[in-house]
């Protein structure tokens, strides 16, 4: 699970208020290059919960990003390359997604979150 | 029981044979593809760990042809044990190459876009997305057999693909961020009305198109709901599809049944407060 995923999911348990962001809890991971696509970058940073993004790479070790961002920050290419490989080269393989709001743990195991929920949560 | 089936057998034949211009008011052109391009898979290493491999780079993915990309998907692997009750039909090369080269080469859906494969059972129209240049491809399941065949069908094409073990009912996901959802959703003959179940779904996450296959008897409904009801301000047929669905269960009565499909293509409303086009 790359942290772009981590940005878009939800505690999806009934009656929850808001549910985002998990906590990201990582016990292993992996780093993969992938080419940089400054276009793609400017085009998902307004889509982005930048604190969530940020909070992610902590869990990672990875803690280049800034606490806040604003679009301007896209014209410098070390930005870029920062958000870049905070998005799309970290792959959370094993671990768990944890919603404060609801104390309920969703585990990760070969890179794949599990979300599905027990009856009582429906 | 289970005869044993493979993308192959799995084919889907168009209708007269070949992909042609409908006359539809509403038909959006002919699948052609370029002639004279090459392309060239890239020869990434997987490798864990500290080591890393060189950037993956795509510069021709664009310009793949739609035999090369069909030729592709059919070396992927397929259910082994298919479940009646989630209705899983494989998702054959031939309709997969054709509604993913029609979402690139037509109206751009695809190349450095998110993408969403919803009900992706072993991963086709997810792997074909990430083959054409998709940035990132979420694939998401609620039948861990099929996650783990779509895992080693990404791992075997050297594809990194996010999957997502849930219910697409009740996936919660922040709107807008994805782009473009694919699927091959079940007909709902089944457990009725679950195809609108996933299109409603598909059409609140997506910012930019929704492409799913629905049973073409089922063509003036499917309109009607989606407008009415789900969100959609756009709801065309591309074409339509015949959809071989080879005997895999023990019901079926003949050996291979011909459903007639529509491909579509849905166009969201935006949402209020979404940041981008």
């Amino acid at each position: 699970m790359r942290l772009l995923t981590h940005n878009m999911l939800s505690c999806n348990i009934k009656g929850v208020a808001n549910g985002f962001p998990l906590r990201l809890e990582a016990e292993k991971w992996v780093e993969k290059e992938v080419e940089l696509n400054a276009d793609f970058l400017r085009h998902i940073f307004p889509k982005i919960e930048w604190k969530a993004l940020a909070g992610a790479a902590r869990a990672v070790g990875y803690c280049e990003l800034p606490e806040e961002a604003d679009a301007a920050m896209l014209d410098s290419e070390d930005f870029l390359r920062r958000f870049h490989h905070a998005l799309l080269e970290i792959h959370v393989e094993e671990g768990a997604l944890f919603c404060p709001e609801t104390g309920r743990r969703f585990s990760i195991t070969k890179g794949i979150p599990n979300m599905l929920l027990r009856e009582d949560e429906v | 029981m289970g005869s044993a089936i493979s993308g192959q057998n799995a084919k889907i034949a168009v209708l007269d044979g070949n992909i042609k211009e409908l006359n539809y008011a509403n038909c959006i052109g002919s699948l052609g593809h370029r002639r004279g391009e090459v392309f060239a898979r890239d020869k990434g290493f997987v490798r864990w760990g500290l080591e890393h491999r060189p950037p993956v780079t795509h510069p021709i993915r664009r310009e793949m042809k739609l035999k090369q990309l069909e030729s592709l998907l059919g070396t992927l692997q397929q259910f082994s044990h298919p479940k009646v009750e989630l209705e899983q039909y494989p998702t054959g090369p031939h309709i997969a190459s054709r509604l993913l080269y029609t979402a690139e080469n037509t109206f751009g859906d695809i190349n450095g876009k998110v993408v969403a494969d919803f009900g992706c059972g072993c991963g086709t129209l997810g792997l074909a997305s990430a083959l054409l240049g998709a940035e990132q491809v979420i694939g998401i399941d609620i039948d861990p057999q099929s996650l783990e065949i779509a895992s080693i069908n990404a791992a075997d094409m050297e594809l990194d693909i996010d999957f997502i073990w849930c219910d697409i009912n009740k996936l919660r996901w922040r709107d807008d961020v994805v782009d473009t959802v694919v699927m091959n959703p079940p007909f709902g003959t089944r457990k009725k009305g679950s195809d609108m179940e996933f299109l409603a779904k598909a059409l609140k996450v997506a910012s930019q198109a929704v492409y799913s296959l629905h049973k073409t008897t089922t063509r003036d409904y499917i309109k009607r709901t989606a407008i009415r009801d789900c969100n959609a301000r756009s709801a065309d047929i591309l074409c339509e599809l015949r959809f071989d669905v080879p005997q895999i269960y023990k019901f079926h009565k003949k050996k291979e049944v011909n459903i007639v499909v529509d491909l579509w293509r849905f166009v969201p409303y935006p949402t209020e407060g979404s940041a981008d086009s």
